[in-house]
């Protein structure tokens, strides 16, 4: 086990090295060892997590220590790798969805003449994302961290020719960084604090000094953590990234933006749960903006064209609903979604390069319709995807959702409950919206594209359905034989994902100071969970009214006239919806113009202040070397001047001082 | 008044020719006159050695001999000194000394 | 008319001498010696003047000429008449002689230079002035010690220790004379023409 758990990281960097110095000649092959790589790290971490979850490890997880990596004195940080039941759940989706991205991408990409960098750069991806999880210092997290931002850049910019891509993953770098600062000031406060850089040893460190205030205070660490989480995982207000992330191939959405790199911030944030438990403001602040930003990117994605962009408004949502648990003390909630929002968010990205790829590099909704016939094996995932993510049991999305909205509402957060709803509502509404823009109705394709409609090759489908079957079943399997089926069946018992997690997640219980309720089927949750389905339900059939369905032997067909109708009743809203709330527009002016102008005023300081300072002493040297080079006149005389007066001062002053 | 019996008259004399040399040496333009004034100089030093020669007992000899030294010297120096005055004549057509400026910037 | 006017001047020339020494003669109560170094210093000291502040360098030199006899008799008086005769020999005879040669040799087509002194001239004198006045007071302030008499050195005295006790630097000064009129030989010499 102390050889397997590295070689899970470090197969991908092999692939990569590899990929990377050989790829550009190995042509269409190019995918072979980058694929086998994944492969078999995808078997041997799929060996540690059964090892895992089944109690093989100790308590606390095993550590395998590698080197040592930073021997100075009081400043010690080791290399070393952790697994323990949160990284094996997380070792489970990043593993999963990269192998099934990295098989898609055999037929996605392969047209496109940067094959070999494509996976090269998928590879370095997987690496560093299992470095993250699997990292035992706060420092090789960062150094993963950041690594997984360069990733990010890297494959949004793959495109690098295309000007909109290049200034996508410029923006992306940059907004990440903003949070990495955040970051970065964490972990120097929790060495400041606990003087160690280890992630359980200052965990603990942290949470158990009580009678000593710390240097700094434990909820600044805790809202400092969180803006590392807010840059990667795009919460507002730094979530602009997201979106313009698209202009990546889909394989990359569909592996970072929505299964992978963005989920790196809630897994930062579960992990540091004890943290978070003892700052109860910050979790009330982690909730808030995440339930925030699910209202917003909701809102947006409502009105969006763009077939990439709703599903990228949605992945933002759902990463609010994760936060929104993480901040209501639901941890296991959170890890949940994020499982299941990483199989069917990750279904209905690679969905959607498939329609993409099918209607010819077309990607606005509004010249798509009627693909259903054409396109069977996308079009099938896909709904299945549209249902999982609405909420809709007892496929995977209900589950998790509902443990939220359940768990913030026994928790006293009715006002995340109640947003989380309108939410769901939302949610269901533009999934089919989307599914009925695409699939169903009257085909608005281009003319001259139509005929060449084609579902995609196998290699593409197959990773579709391997994702599809997660997303229906994987809610049921982690939550039995806990709530909320297992009571209604009479068993009793926590989730097994629940069970999984409980010693990952006990410290934070307790110091939360929250005791277990009984589940009760036919008391409140029972409510809550129809409220659920009815509002998911109600999403639903109002997507379907205005745009149309044609499941089964439901036929219905959209109605333009009324969509017009509705948007002529609320204009600033739907202009505001369309327009990204004009963040954008904010952010151009807040720090391009007026930074710019500040920027101007400190350039023109620098410029003559300083600069003047500067180049005054220089001209002060300067002339008064002029001066001083007027003693040298080359005329002996006026030495022998100087040597008469210097001849003088000197017996002068010693006759001055003989005298006294 | 003991004038030529005393040192101090001696050498104050020699001090006062030593500085009208020095005056003369700092102040003319001539390359000549600075040579003449050279040889002010050098006689009143000569004076101030033979009187220290004469009044001092240890030094009655000594004092005579250094000065004919000096005055050995003083010829040499002059033979020279002139020598290089009169080729810098040939050379600048001009005996004043602030006019030797090729070297200046 | 020249005539008159350089008997004129010679005659107050010899006023300005003698007065002083008469002065001293006479008031002070000195004795010969005493009046005879009181002229014989004012006329060294103002020939000096004259070779420093004339406008004609032949007359500056033939000042300078007066002055080295003046100095000469100061030597007798002291009691060096061995170095009072080199002195003739040399500096008249020598060098004061050599420097009117080159006098003639560099004389300028142009009529002498309008301005003698340079700009200096003034901080020079000064200097000198002040020169003089510090040695005068650190002569002034030292204790000679029993020095009452000034001593007169015979010649052969004077012989014995010189190629007795000092043959070596008499000697290297015979040198020094040769590598000094080999070299201004040398220097002065015309450079043949081209060609």
């Amino acid at each position: 086990m102390d050889t397997l758990i590295p070689l899970i990281a470090a197969l991908p960097m092999a692939g990569f090295l590899f990929t990377a110095v050989v790829g550009r000649r190995l042509g269409k092959r190019a995918h072979i060892v980058p694929v086998a790589a994944v492969g078999l790290s995808w078997a041997i971490a799929m060996a540690v997590v059964a090892t895992a979850l089944t109690g093989g490890f100790a308590e606390g997880g095993m550590v395998v220590r590698l080197w040592d990596w930073i021997p100075a004195g009081a400043f010690h940080v080791e290399a070393a790798l952790f697994v323990d039941n949160l990284t094996a759940c997380l070792l489970i989706v990043v593993t999963t969805i990269g192998l099934l991205v990295h098989v898609y991408s055999i037929g996605y990409m392969s047209h496109d003449p940067g094959y070999w960098r494509f996976f090269a750069y998928l590879n370095l991806f997987m690496f560093s994302m299992l470095l993250l999880v699997l990292g035992d210092s706060w420092l090789t997290v960062f150094v993963a961290w950041e690594l997984v931002g360069l990733c990010s850049y890297l494959l949004i910019g793959f495109w690098y020719r295309k000007n909109s891509a290049a200034l996508a993953s410029k923006k992306a770098f940059l907004v990440n960084r903003v949070g990495d600062v955040g970051f970065a000031l964490g972990i120097m406060a929790i060495f400041v604090n606990t003087g160690t850089l280890n992630i359980r040893d200052s965990i603990e460190v942290l949470t158990s000094q009580t009678l000593v205030a710390f240097p700094i205070p434990v909820a600044v660490v805790a809202l400092l953590i969180f803006a590392g989480a807010m840059g990667k995982s795009a919460q507002f207000p730094l979530h602009v990234w997201l979106p313009d992330a698209m202009e990546g191939p889909t394989p990359v959405s569909a592996l970072i933006h929505a299964a992978t790199m963005v989920n790196a911030g809630v897994y930062l944030v579960a992990r540091a749960n004890p943290i978070f438990a003892s700052a109860p403001e910050a979790m009330v602040v982690v909730a808030g903006i995440g339930i925030f930003t699910a209202i917003l990117a909701a809102s947006i994605a409502m009105t969006q064209t763009d077939i990439k962009r709703v599903l990228a408004y949605s992945t933002l949502s759902q990463l609010g609903y994760m936060f929104a648990a993480l901040g209501v003390g639901a941890w296991t909630a959170a890890i949940f979604h994020l499982m299941t929002h990483g199989f069917f968010k990750g279904l209905l990205f690679l969905g959607s390069g498939s329609v993409i790829h099918a209607v010819h590099e077309e990607q606005d909704m509004r010249r798509m319709g009627g693909l259903a016939k054409k396109i069977p094996h996308t079009y099938r995932t896909m709904l299945i995807g549209a249902i999982a993510i609405a909420g809709i049991p007892p496929l995977a999305g209900f589950f998790s959702k509902d443990e939220i909205l359940g768990e913030a509402f026994k928790a006293g957060f009715s006002w995340v409950w109640a947003i989380g709803v309108l939410v769901a509502v939302m949610t269901a509404f533009y999934m089919f919206r989307l599914i009925g823009l695409t699939f169903w109705g009257e085909s608005r394709v281009d003319r001259a594209v139509e005929p060449k409609i084609h579902e995609s090759p196998r290699v593409m489908t197959i990773p579709l359905w391997l994702l599809a079957i997660p997303s229906i079943v994987l809610g049921l399997f982690l939550s039995w034989p806990g709530p909320p089926l297992g009571p209604l069946l009479g068993q009793n018992g926590p989730g097994l994902l629940a069970g999984w997690l409980e010693p990952v997640y006990a410290q934070g219980h307790v110091i939360l100071g929250r005791h277990e309720e009984a589940f009760a089927i036919f008391g409140i949750d029972g409510v809550l969970i129809l409220v659920s389905i009815a509002v998911a339900t109600a999403g639903m059939l109002a997507a379907w009214r205005l745009f149309g369905v044609e499941i089964g032997g439901l036929r219905r067909s959209g109605s333009h006239e009324r969509v017009r109708e509705l948007t002529a009743r609320a204009p600033f809203l739907y202009r505001a919806s369309l327009n990204k709330w004009w963040f954008d527009e904010i952010n151009h002016l807040v720090f391009i113009v007026i930074g710019g102008r500040v920027a101007a005023a400190a350039w023109w300081f620098d410029a003559n202040v300083v600069d003047g300072i500067v180049n005054g002493i220089g001209a002060v040297t300067r002339r008064s070397g002029g001066g001083l080079a007027r003693v040298q006149t080359g005329r002996v005389q006026n030495y022998a001047l100087g040597i008469a007066i210097g001849l003088i001062v000197m017996v002068g002053s010693y006759a001055l001082m003989a005298g006294r | 008044m003991g004038l030529a019996n005393s040192l101090d008259s001696y050498l104050i004399l020699a001090s006062a020719l030593f500085g009208i040399g020095t005056f003369g040496f700092l102040a003319r333009r001539n390359a000549i006159s600075m040579l003449m004034s050279i040889e002010l100089m050098l006689n009143g030093v000569n004076l101030a050695i033979v009187a220290f020669g004469s009044f001092i007992p240890d030094l009655m000899a000594d004092g005579s001999i250094i000065a004919l030294m000096v005055i050995a010297v003083a010829a040499a120096e002059a033979t020279v000194g002139l020598a290089i005055i009169i080729a810098i004549y040939r050379n600048r057509q001009t005996p004043l000394v602030d006019e030797y400026d090729a070297m200046r910037r | 008319m020249r005539a008159w006017l350089y008997l004129i001047t010679a005659a107050v020339a010899g006023a300005v001498v003698t007065t002083p020494a008469l002065l001293v003669f006479v008031l002070g109560g000195g004795s010969v010696d005493d009046a005879l170094f009181v002229a014989l210093a004012t006329l060294m000291l103002v020939s000096a003047l004259l070779v420093v502040t004339m406008r004609d360098i032949i007359r500056c030199g033939l000042a300078m000429i007066v002055a080295f006899l003046a100095l000469a008799g100061i030597y007798v008086i002291v009691g060096a008449p061995l170095v009072a005769a080199t002195q003739v020999i040399v500096y008249i005879g020598a060098i004061s002689v050599l420097i009117l040669f080159a006098i003639m040799l560099t004389q300028s087509k142009a009529a002498p230079a309008r301005l003698v002194f340079q700009t200096q001239a003034a901080p020079a004198a000064v200097a000198a002035v002040i020169l003089v006045v510090l040695v005068a007071l650190a002569v002034g302030a030292t204790d000679w010690g029993e020095t009452a008499t000034r001593v007169r050195l015979a010649t052969d005295t004077l012989a014995r220790v010189l190629f007795d006790d000092y043959v070596l630097p008499f000697e290297v000064v015979s040198v020094l004379l040769l590598a000094a009129v080999i070299g201004g030989v040398f220097i002065a010499k015309r450079e043949k023409e081209p060609g």
